[in-house]
């Protein structure tokens, strides 16, 4: 039998119940102070598990790529597409033109034309893609600037 | 669902499964980073790019722990990285309060008289949990979130060393500290509310 006090170890193995009591039974028998020690660290760990939960208080913002994916999903966009079958269809005028300038001087000048227009068509058509994909990200950016400054603070 | 399921939707870009994650770990989360900083402002940031930054480490996870224990790994050394950058952190400082133990005995029997004494009231037990929540951030800030997870997440020493990339037996005494600490704390609150 153990006639000292138990040590700070051993109240808070047996506290949590990591020990067998059967080792102190008889000094916790006489020992009130110790009794009172266990019991304490026992309303202590009580009261931790009952802490109501702590939650964020605001939403997460999903990562963009998860949000992005829905918006991106042709690997090529509307207007790329459009021009291509424009400069498609033209270009094969082109041909069919300089094919006819073999026979007639009007033909010739109907292909180089057809080949100026279709060089015009794909710039236009390149400045207009830079201009949507510019305002596409600045509204993303916009977009995730709200979020974050109108989510709810702690 | 199972972390497999759920990891897999979440590589497959579902907004839902990433709601999930996040309404599954967010307890977890909040407790290490409330317990850790201090400043609202601070952990608001800090719990975006958690998840951020999970997000995109997501497909080097191996299973190799469940996916909340992989996730408050990541969260709690986002936390830790924060406080020291911003030197709040001091790991090797270990209050020893050993020698006041004595001192604190009496108000431990008196605390714990009034604990299981049978009158006391809704309003006693409210008050413990209050004067129990402002002793743990008392503690240091990891004190505090090694409490937070076994007491309160009940994790084990093991899973709390995956998370804390302690070394098994510092969790166990750090945590052997942390109570002792945080009875000390509460004892002497006690006692001065009550004066
Ligand atoms: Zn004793």
């Amino acid at each position: 039998m153990k006639n000292e006090h138990l040590s700070e170890e051993e109240i808070q193995a047996l506290a949590l119940g990591t020990e067998n009591q059967g080792k102190f039974y008889g000094h916790l028998q006489h020992c009130l102070q110790c009794r009172k020690s266990i019991e304490t660290y026992q309303t202590i760990f009580t009261a931790l598990a009952q802490q109501p939960m702590i939650t964020f208080g605001f939403d997460i913002t999903p990562p963009a790529e998860i949000t992005k994916q829905k918006v991106k999903r042709m690997p090529v966009s509307v207007p790329i597409l459009a021009l291509g079958i424009l400069s498609f269809l033209t270009l094969s005028l082109a041909i069919m033109g300089w094919l006819a300038s073999r026979t007639t001087s009007h033909g010739l000048l109907l292909s180089n034309g057809i080949i100026i227009g279709v060089a015009t068509l794909i710039l236009c058509g390149l400045l207009v893609e830079m201009v949507i994909k510019y305002r596409r990200k600045i509204s993303t950016i916009r977009q995730f600037n709200l979020q974050h400054l109108t989510g709810s603070s702690f | 669902m199972e972390d497999q399921q759920l990891v897999k939707q979440l590589l497959n870009r579902e907004p839902a499964a990433f709601t999930l994650f996040v309404k599954n770990t967010e307890g977890l989360v909040a407790e290490i980073v409330f317990k850790m900083i201090a400043n609202a402002e601070d952990r608001k940031d800090l719990i975006q790019d958690i998840y951020l930054n999970a997000y995109r480490y997501l497909p080097n996870f191996r299973f190799q722990s469940k996916l909340s224990t992989w996730l408050g790994s990541i969260a709690y050394h986002a936390c830790y990285n924060y406080l020291k950058k911003k030197k709040l952190l001091l790991p090797e400082k270990i209050e020893d309060a050993e020698h006041e133990q004595d001192a604190l005995e009496v108000i431990a029997n008196r605390f714990v008289d009034c604990f299981s004494n049978q009158t006391m009231d809704y309003v006693s037990q409210k008050e413990l949990q209050q004067l129990l929540q402002s002793a743990v951030y008392q503690l240091s800030p990891i004190y505090a979130t090694l409490i937070a997870l076994y007491h309160y997440q009940e994790l084990s020493y093991q899973e709390i060393s995956t998370i804390t990339g302690l070394p098994e037996g510092t969790v166990k005494n750090y945590l052997f500290r942390a109570r002792k600490k945080l009875k000390d704390l509460l004892l002497s609150n006690y006692k001065k509310e009550d004066l």
